[in-house]
This record gives structure tokens, sequence and C-alpha cells, in this order.
């Protein structure tokens, strides 16, 4: 009961300080703008897309093939073949940029009906005038073909999803991460170098109500900045969102708890504060370019997909992209898989955490 | 006079560092109500000394008991009862002073009236001000309002007037002497400034090497050192530098 209050009053204090701390403000909310406003101007939705749907018929099947060597030769395309159903719904969760369609007309002539959405226009529009030029480079070729290619655009509808309305997810990832690694750093290596810790134990607070109040904190300063973040950013850049707020909390809270226990596990090790952010900065890297935030992960090289498949920023961005933009539930089977995976890490960290956190680091 | 009720008893304390032996089997009381300073060198043992005996510090061997309790034992316990300033301690950057001895008080499980603690160091008009706004003396000051949070019977002061200047050094003494007469505190500092220990303690004990080499009244000791034949190399003036400095810099803080 005392500890509780102690708890609560500490807390108190931590959030008043937190909110007084104007690195905190920069880092929290200034600079998630930053990255949203910068990124969202620069529009990289296509950057990284290059996934062409490709879709024909046994009559059709040999044009398609020639189409799909000749870019492939020259450009780097991945090509993706299917039914046309299919093709259409990967474009519109903006996994395809255009899809080819290879059809006939009644009196045979090829008719090639491209699929883009208005989002994608640009980057499409390009493949496709690239993709005239070879079918009349093929038709040339194969003089017993009379009739030249028709190609036909059409735009697709996708929801109107935008690049920004992806990256806000991903930047409250980013944030969340940020915050939990930082947050640690703060209340544990930083305040041990300056003394603060030793004089707050000479006290009678104990130190696990010292801990939980610092978790506490983060997690309600980690909503409240989510939830400004998603104000804002549909206030301001009209960012739709169409899935689960609770289920984004919720999830937001799993991933900072996954964070904050990593920062416990680089507080155990590192001595001093400069340390720390030495042995998190790669990490931090290493996870911000790999987990799909800024940019899509299919441009990462194979083996380097594979790897950052696990990381749990990968698991949060793309968790939090699923719910905020796709409307995924809890029904759904990638955010059945994101907390499960998150959950893994979470145990991970904290069991060792656990076995190497030392009040005053690593000797 | 009555018989001094002893609140500290330290026996045969030891600690080492790896090889390096610190405190080396030392034995005092500290009585009651009095002043009681622990004089030496750097690294003479003096804050491992009293890191021990507040229970910051594990003992290696011997015994250490505040007020009739084993601080080995019940370290816990033993914060309760005191009050401690640190060497070199910081307080949370944003909070203001009546913010974090609200705090602190409640890390004792106390409602305490800042205002008062606040009154009773000389901080009044700092109720507001940040830690990092206060001077060198003014932050001391803080460091013992945060050690009284919780009425302690005993306070301890780890070399309080380092760094300060003559007139802040001056003003900390009032002060102790205020806690001790007013308050009626026992007060245990280490210091390595002499005249500081001559104006405040009771008794002091001087170590070197991990070893308590004198212990007793700053009078008698100087008497001994007399009665030895010991000639001072100049000759003893009614006044000192401090004393000239102060007479023409005022005693008023400058902070």
């Amino acid at each position: 009961m005392k500890n509780l209050k102690m708890l609560f009053h500490l807390t108190i204090a931590d959030i008043k300080m937190t909110i007084r701390d104007t690195s905190f403000i920069f880092w929290s909310l200034f600079f998630p703008f930053m990255i949203i406003g910068i990124f969202g101007v620069m529009d990289f939705a296509n950057m990284g897309n290059n996934n062409v749907g490709l879709v024909y018929n046994k009559n059709t099947e040999i044009y398609a093939k020639q189409l799909k060597q000749v870019f492939e030769e020259e450009d780097d395309y991945k090509f993706h073949e299917g039914n046309i159903d299919d093709e259409i719904t990967e474009l519109k969760n903006d996994d395809r940029v255009i899809v080819l369609e290879f059809t006939e007309s009644e009196d045979g002539q090829v008719v090639v009906n491209t699929y883009m959405s208005e989002e994608n226009k640009q980057t499409a529009s390009i493949i496709m005038l690239v993709a005239e030029k070879i079918l009349a480079d093929i038709s040339l070729q194969m003089k017993h073909i009379e009739l030249p290619f028709e190609v036909k655009q059409n735009i697709v509808n996708t929801e109107n999803l935008r690049y920004i309305d992806y990256m806000v997810p991903g930047v409250i990832a980013l944030s969340l991460m940020q915050g939990g690694l930082f947050s640690v750093i703060g209340a544990i290596v930083v305040a041990r170098e300056k003394g603060i810790l030793k004089r707050l134990f000479a006290t009678p607070l104990p130190k696990h109500v010292y801990l939980i109040a610092n978790i506490g904190t983060r997690m309600l300063m980690s909503l409240l900045q989510i939830a400004i973040l998603i104000i804002v950013s549909k206030l301001v850049f009209g960012i739709k969102i169409v899935g689960s707020i609770p289920l984004v909390a919720i999830m937001s809270c799993l991933g900072s708890l996954v964070f904050l226990s990593l920062g416990f596990l680089f507080s155990g090790f590192a001595k001093t504060s400069e340390a720390a952010r030495a042995m998190i900065m790669p990490v931090q890297m290493l996870f911000m370019f790999t987990g799909g935030v800024y940019f899509d992960r299919s441009v990462l090289p194979k083996w380097l997909f594979d790897i950052t498949m696990y990381s749990p920023l990968t698991y949060l961005s793309d968790a939090l992209k699923d719910i905020m933009v796709k409307g995924y539930d809890l029904d759904n089977q990638n955010i059945q898989t994101a907390f499960i995976a998150l959950s893994i890490w979470l145990v991970a960290l904290v069991s060792l955490s656990i076995k190497t956190f030392r009040w005053n680091g690593k000797e | 006079m009555a018989k001094k009720k002893i609140i500290i008893k330290v026996e045969n304390l030891k600690k080492s560092y790896g090889k390096l032996a610190a405190v080396k089997g030392i034995n005092f009381n500290v009585f009651q109500n009095e002043v009681f300073g622990i004089l030496g060198p750097n690294g003479a043992g003096k804050t491992t000394t009293l890191e021990m005996i507040e229970g910051l510090k594990s003992i290696d061997d011997g015994l250490a008991e505040i007020d009739g309790i084993n601080v080995a034992k019940k370290p816990q316990g033993i914060k309760k009862l005191i009050g401690i300033q640190l060497q070199s301690s910081s307080y949370f950057e944003n909070l203001n002073l009546s913010e974090l001895l609200q705090l602190f008080g409640r890390f004792y499980g106390r409602e305490v009236d800042p205002n008062e603690i606040i009154k009773k160091v000389h901080l009044e008009g700092k109720e507001k001000s940040f830690v990092k706004q206060l001077s060198g003396g003014q932050k001391q000051r803080l460091s013992i309002a945060s050690s009284l949070v919780n009425d302690p019977k005993v306070l301890f002061l780890d070399e309080p007037t380092t760094g300060l200047d003559p007139q802040a050094r001056r003003s900390l003494w009032d002060l102790i002497k205020e806690l001790r007469e007013k308050d009626k505190k026992t007060v245990v500092l280490t210091t390595h400034y002499m005249e500081e220990a001559e104006a405040l303690c009771d008794r002091v004990a001087i170590m070197d090497l991990g070893k308590i080499i004198a212990l007793d009244t700053p009078e008698s000791l100087i008497k001994k050192l007399l009665d030895k034949g010991f000639k001072p190399k100049r000759r003893r003036l009614e006044a000192t530098l401090d004393d000239v400095f102060l007479d023409l810099t005022g005693k008023e803080l400058r902070e």
C-alpha cells in the first residue's frame, strides 16, 4: 500500500519531468512530424515498388513472356504472373505498381490492358511507355504479325491510400522504439552517471518502484505521443485510418515494452551513457532502415530481407500498417503473428535483462 | 554532565575493494546530539566509512549500529532513521525545489511541507526554482534540505562545504549549528578543512590510510600536540586570512 502510494507520486513526478524536458518534446513530437513532413512531400510511394503483375492466356503468353524478358534484361523489375483478379487485389494493396493484362480482341489483335492506381500513375505510366516501346519492337521483329498491339490504360481505384498513409504507422513504430530505448538509458544510465540514482536509493524507495514508475510513465507518454501524432496527421496531412484505434494502442504498448526491455539489456552492459548510445545506435539504425518505415522492405537484398523479417520494428511497423491502413483486426493472421512474435521478443529480452542487469553497470 | 547516550556504535569496521583495504578495522562511538567530524586526507577512507554506516555500502567485517539497529541486518530500517547528504549527488533536473522535497518525503511515506524545510535551510524564494538555477552553496542547502524530509535522528554530511566560497561556507556552518541546537540532530560530517572541524565539531576522528589515528575533542588534540613540545612555525595571529577576507567582502551570501 505504501509502495503503491510511492509509485503513484513518483509516476506523477516522472510525467511532470518528461513533459518539462525539451528534448523529449523534440524527439517525440517535432522529430516524427519532421520525418512525416519530409517524406510525405517527397512521395516515395513507388520507390522500391518495382512489382509488375503479368496476366496472359495461352495465345498471348508468347508476347507476355517476351516483354518480361526484355524488361528483366534492362531494368530491375520483378514480374509476378497470375490471374487478373489476384493481380488487381495486389495492386489495390499497393503491392503492384502496374498490372499488364495480355488479352485478344475478337479480330485476333493483342490488347494489353494496363491497370494502375492514381497514386502510382507516374511510375506506372513510365513502365507503360517502356512496355509500348518494347511491344512495338516485338511486332517489328515478328513480321508475321500484321496487327500492332493495342495498349489501353485503366485507372484502378485503390481506396486512395497515399504514401503518407503508410508512413505514419511506420513513424509511430519508430517513435516507440526511440522512446523505449532512450527513456531507459535516461532513467538508468544517465541517472546513474549523474549520481541521481545513488541519492534516490539512499532513501527507502525500493528499486522496483522506481522501475515500474519509469515504465508506466513511458507507456503513458507513448500513448499520448501516438494520439497526438495520429490526430495531427489526420488534421494536417489528412491521413486515413481505417483500423481499430484500441488495437493500435494495444499493439503500441506491446511494442513499447519490447523496446523498453531492449533498453534495459543495454543499460545493464553500458557503464556510461556514451557507451549505451554507442551500443544502441547501430541496432537502432539497422532496425530503422530495414523495418520498412521509410521504404518498402522488398528493396533489401534477400539475405537482409530474410534476417530483418524477424526484427521487432518490422513486426511492429507492419502490424501498425496492417491495422491502421488496411483495417486488419485480431482475426487476421498477420496481426496474430505480430502479437506472438513481439511477445516472444519481450519474454526473451526480459529474461535476458534479468540475468544481466546490474544497477551499477557491468564492471 | 549527564551520561551521554551513544547513538552510533562502530566496531572493527572493515572494507576492501579487491586487494585495496580502504577501511582497516575502525572503532568509534557517536553521542546523541553531537557534531562528530571524520577528518583526513583524500583517500583516507572517510566516505567509505560513512557509506558503510549509512547502509549504502556493504560491510566486509565488523559492526555498525545506529540507535541500536544493526546496519548490515536492517539497511531499510536504517534509511528511515537517517538523513544523508552525499559528497556529489544530483537531483532530477525538471522538478522544482518544492516538488523535489515533496517527492523525497513520499519516499519515506511522509507528506512534508516543503516551505517549512526550505525555510529551515534558508532557501526562501527558491521554492519554484530548478536545481540548475541554484548556486553551489544553495545546492548544498538543497542537499541538506532533502536529507531532512524524514526528520532524521542522525544527519550524515559528506564534505558539505567543499568548493564553496568563504561566505557560503560560514553560512552553512551556521545552518549545521542550528540543526544541532534547535532541531537536536546528531551530525556526522567529513571534511578536510581543519578550521571547519574546529568551528563545528564536538569531537573529531582523524583517519589516515583506512585507520583512525586520533579521536578526541579538537581542544584536547591541540593540547596534546602542544604538550609534546610542538612550536608553530609562524607566530599565531589573533585573526586569520579568512577573517580578513570576510571583513573586506562582507558576510552576506553572494548567490
